[in-house]
C-alpha cells in the first residue's frame, strides 16, 4: 500500500508541475501585448514600455519568467497585477472566505442530502417514490447552477422580499445569510451523481447474499443498513466527491456573479475580460491544486479505506 | 428445449422515451424553420413595445430593446445546438482515432496520450475554457473550439478503454490471419462494435455541451452581439428578473427541458442495451406467447 501511496504522490507532483506549464505556455501565446495592458493603451514612450517590460520581468526568456513565477507563488512574492498594479496576493486573498464558503457549504450540503437520499431510494426501489426521487435527480442534473440560482433569487422576492440575499458583508452572520442560497442552488444542482452512485451502490449490497444472512440471523433492518451495507456502499461514492468538488469550483464561479458575490470567481472572469494575466494564471493554478490535492486525497483514501485494496496491495509487497 | 430468444423481447419505446423523443423532435425541428417559424425578425428592434408582456404579435412578450422573444428563442437555439453539435464534432474527429490508436497499439503512444488526458483532466471542467477565452478571446467559434478540446480526453479515454476489450477477441483474430491491416481492422471491424456505447456517451455529452456553452455565454465570454443563444439571452434577462421574468425563464427552460430529454433518451437507450433492466413485456403477455410457441410446436409435431 506504502508504494501505491508514494506512486499517487508523485504522480500529483508530475501533473501540477505539466498543469503549471501548461497555463504558463498557454498565457504567453496570447497576442495581446501585456504592456499594453498594463499602460492601458496609452501612448507612452518607448522608454516607460522598456521600463514597464523591465519590471514586470516580460523582458526575460521564458523559463527565467516560469521560474520566476513559481519561484513568486512559492515564496509569497505573488507580484502585481496587469489593470490595477496591485498585489495579486491580497486581490485574491480578500476574495477567499466567499469561494470557500461556497465550495466547503455547497459540497457538504450536496452530500449530506444525497447520501441519504441515494439509500432511501434503493430501499425503496421500484416504489413511486423511487421513481419520483429519480426522475426529480434526472431534471436537476440538466440545470446549470446559474438557472437554479435564478429560480431561488425568484423564489425568495416573492416569498421574502426583505431577506437580503446580495451584496457584501460586514459579519459572521451576514455572511452566512449571504453565502447559504449560492450553496443550496450549488448543491441542488449537483447532487444528482453522488445520489445515483448511493443508490446503485446500495442496491448491489441489498442484493447480496450476506444481506440474507443477517436477516436470517434476526438482524434489524436499521442495523443491516447503516452498519453493513452503507459501509460497502460508501466506497464508490468516495471516488465520484472529488468530481463533486470540481463541479463546486466551476458552479461558484457562476453563482457568484448572479448573487453579486465578491469572490475568487468574479476575480477570474473579470480578470479574463481585461487580459489580466497575472490573475488568470495564478487563480486558475490555485484552483486546480485545489481541485488535484483534494482528489489525490480522496484516491489515496480509497486505498486505505478498501479492505480489497488495502489487503490485497500488503499480499503482493 | 428451444433456447429464448431474450434479444427480441422487450421495447425501447417506453413512454418516457417516446415522450422526450417527441420533445426532442419538436425542439430540434423548430430551430431548422426557425426562418419560417419565426414571427418577427430576431434582431428587428420595436421601440414601441419594449418590456411589453405576452401580446398578440408577441407571444412571449419583447425584451429591453423590443425585440420578440419568441423568435430569438428559436434562432438563439439554432446557435446553441449548432455550437453544442460543432462541440461534439470535434471531439469526435480528435478524440475517437486518439483513442482507437492508443487502445489498439499501446506502448509509448499510448502512454503519452494518456499523460495528455490526464493534465487536462486535472481542471476542474470550465477552467480551462477560461483559461482558452482569456487567451485567445471571447466568442463563440473560440469557445466551441475550447470546449471541443476539452472534451476530447474523455471520449478518448472511452474510446480505448472499449477497444482494450475487442483487440483481444477471436474476429480481430481472424481479421489479422485474413491479412488485413490495422487500419482497415480498426475503422472498419473495432469501431462498428464500440459505435453503440460511443454514441450514448456522444448523445449526453451533446447535452452538457449546451450547458458549458451557456455557461461561457452568460458569463459573455460565449456569443458576442448580435449573436445570441440562451445563455446570453439568461443573461440579458436576468436584470429584468423580478419585474419580467419571462425574459429570463423562457431560454431557462427551453435549456433545461432540452438536455432532459436527451438524458432521458439515453436513459432509455442505457437500460434497453441492458436486458437486466430493460422494460419487458408483462407476464401475462409473455406467457400468452410462450403458449402460443407451444401450441405451434405441438401442431408440427402433430403434422410429422
Amino acid at each position: 500500500m506504502k508504494k501505491t501511496i508514494a506512486k499517487k504522490v508523485a504522480e500529483y507532483l508530475v501533473t501540477l508541475i505539466v498543469v503549471s506549464v501548461l497555463i504558463f505556455v498557454l498565457i504567453r501565446l496570447s497576442r495581446i501585448d501585456p504592456v499594453a495592458v498594463i499602460l492601458g493603451g496609452k501612448n507612452t514612450s518607448a522608454d516607460v514600455v522598456a521600463n514597464t517590460r523591465a519590471s514586470f520581468n516580460l523582458d526575460k526568456p521564458l523559463p527565467v519568467q516560469y521560474w520566476l513565477w513559481i519561484k513568486g507563488l512559492l515564496t509569497g512574492n505573488w507580484g502585481l497585477d496587469y489593470k490595477y498594479q496591485q498585489p495579486v496576493m491580497s486581490l485574491i486573498g480578500s476574495r477567499v472566505p466567499v469561494t470557500a464558503g461556497l465550495v466547503v457549504g455547497g459540497t457538504i450540503l450536496s452530500l449530506g442530502v444525497s447520501i441519504p437520499l441515494g439509500v432511501y431510494t434503493a430501499l425503496k426501489k421500484n416504489t413511486w417514490v423511487d421513481t419520483l426521487i429519480s426522475t426529480l435527480s434526472l431534471i436537476a442534473a440538466a440545470i446549470p447552477p446559474f438557472v437554479m440560482s435564478v429560480v431561488i433569487v425568484l423564489i425568495l422576492a416573492k416569498v421574502a422580499p426583505s431577506f437580503p440575499i446580495t451584496g457584501t458583508y460586514n459579519n459572521v452572520g451576514e455572511y452566512f445569510t449571504r453565502i447559504i442560497f449560492p450553496c443550496i442552488a450549488m448543491a441542488l444542482v449537483r447532487m444528482t451523481l453522488t445520489m445515483r452512485v448511493t443508490r446503485s451502490g446500495m442496491t448491489t449490497q441489498l442484493e447480496s447474499n450476506y444481506v440474507q444472512t443477517l436477516i436470517a440471523k434476526g438482524l434489524p433492518t436499521s442495523k443491516i443498513v447503516f452498519k453493513h451495507c452503507l459501509k460497502n456502499a460508501i466506497i464508490p461514492v468516495l471516488s465520484v466527491v472529488g468530481i463533486q468538488v470540481g463541479g463546486m469550483i466551476v458552479g461558484a464561479v457562476l453563482v457568484e456573479s448572479i448573487f453579486s458575490l465578491s469572490g475568487i470567481g468574479s476575480l477570474l472572469i473579470d480578470a479574463v475580460k481585461a487580459s489580466n494575466y497575472p490573475i488568470v494564471q495564478d487563480v486558475v493554478l490555485i484552483l486546480v491544486v485545489i481541485y488535484l490535492t483534494i482528489s489525490t486525497i480522496i484516491d489515496i483514501l480509497y486505498c486505505v479505506i478498501d479492505p480489497r485494496i488495502r489487503l490485497g496491495a500488503k499480499e503482493a509487497d | 428445449m428451444k433456447k429464448k430468444n431474450t434479444e427480441r423481447e422487450g421495447t425501447l419505446f417506453t413512454v418516457p422515451v417516446i415522450i422526450s423523443i417527441i420533445i426532442l423532435a419538436v425542439i430540434i425541428l423548430s430551430c431548422i424553420f426557425a426562418g419560417v417559424l419565426a414571427p418577427c425578425d430576431p434582431d428587428a428592434l420595436d421601440f414601441t413595445a419594449v418590456l411589453s408582456g405576452p401580446t398578440k404579435a408577441h407571444l412571449l412578450g419583447t425584451d429591453k430593446t423590443g425585440r420578440d422573444i419568441l423568435s430569438r428563442l428559436l434562432f438563439g437555439g439554432r446557435t446553441t445546438l449548432l455550437s453544442a453539435l460543432g462541440v461534439v464534432g470535434i471531439s469526435i474527429i480528435i478524440g475517437v482515432p486518439m483513442g482507437l490508436f492508443a487502445g489498439y497499439y499501446g506502448g509509448w503512444v499510448d502512454k503519452i496520450l494518456m499523460r495528455i488526458t490526464d493534465v487536462i483532466i486535472s481542471f476542474p471542467s470550465l477552467l480551462l475554457a477560461f483559461v482558452f477565452v482569456a487567451v485567445f478571446g471571447r466568442g463563440i467559434s473560440k469557445s466551441v473550439l475550447a470546449l471541443g478540446i476539452i472534451y476530447v480526453p474523455m471520449l478518448a479515454k472511452l474510446t480505448r478503454s472499449l477497444v482494450l476489450v475487442e483487440k483481444n477477441k477471436t474476429y480481430v483474430e481472424a481479421c489479422r490471419s485474413i491479412g488485413y491491416g490495422s487500419g482497415r481492422i480498426l475503422f472498419y471491424h473495432i469501431l462498428p462494435n464500440c459505435i453503440s456505447t460511443l454514441l450514448v456517451q456522444l448523445t449526453l455529452d451533446v447535452g452538457s455541451a449546451i450547458l458549458d456553452l451557456a455557461s461561457l455565454s452568460f458569463l459573455g465570454l460565449g456569443v458576442q452581439a448580435p449573436l445570441s443563444d440562451w445563455g446570453a439571452m439568461l443573461e440579458d434577462g436576468r436584470i429584468f428578473l423580478l419585474s419580467h421574468p419571462m425574459l429570463a425563464l423562457s431560454p431557462a427552460f427551453c435549456m433545461v427541458i432540452t438536455v432532459v430529454a436527451l438524458n432521458v433518451f439515453v436513459d432509455g437507450v442505457q437500460k434497453y442495451m441492458n436486458p437486466q433492466e430493460r422494460k419487458l413485456p408483462s407476464y401475462k403477455k409473455l406467457m400468452r406467447q410462450h403458449r402460443l410457441q407451444e401450441q405451434a410446436q405441438n401442431i408440427e409435431q402433430g403434422a410429422a
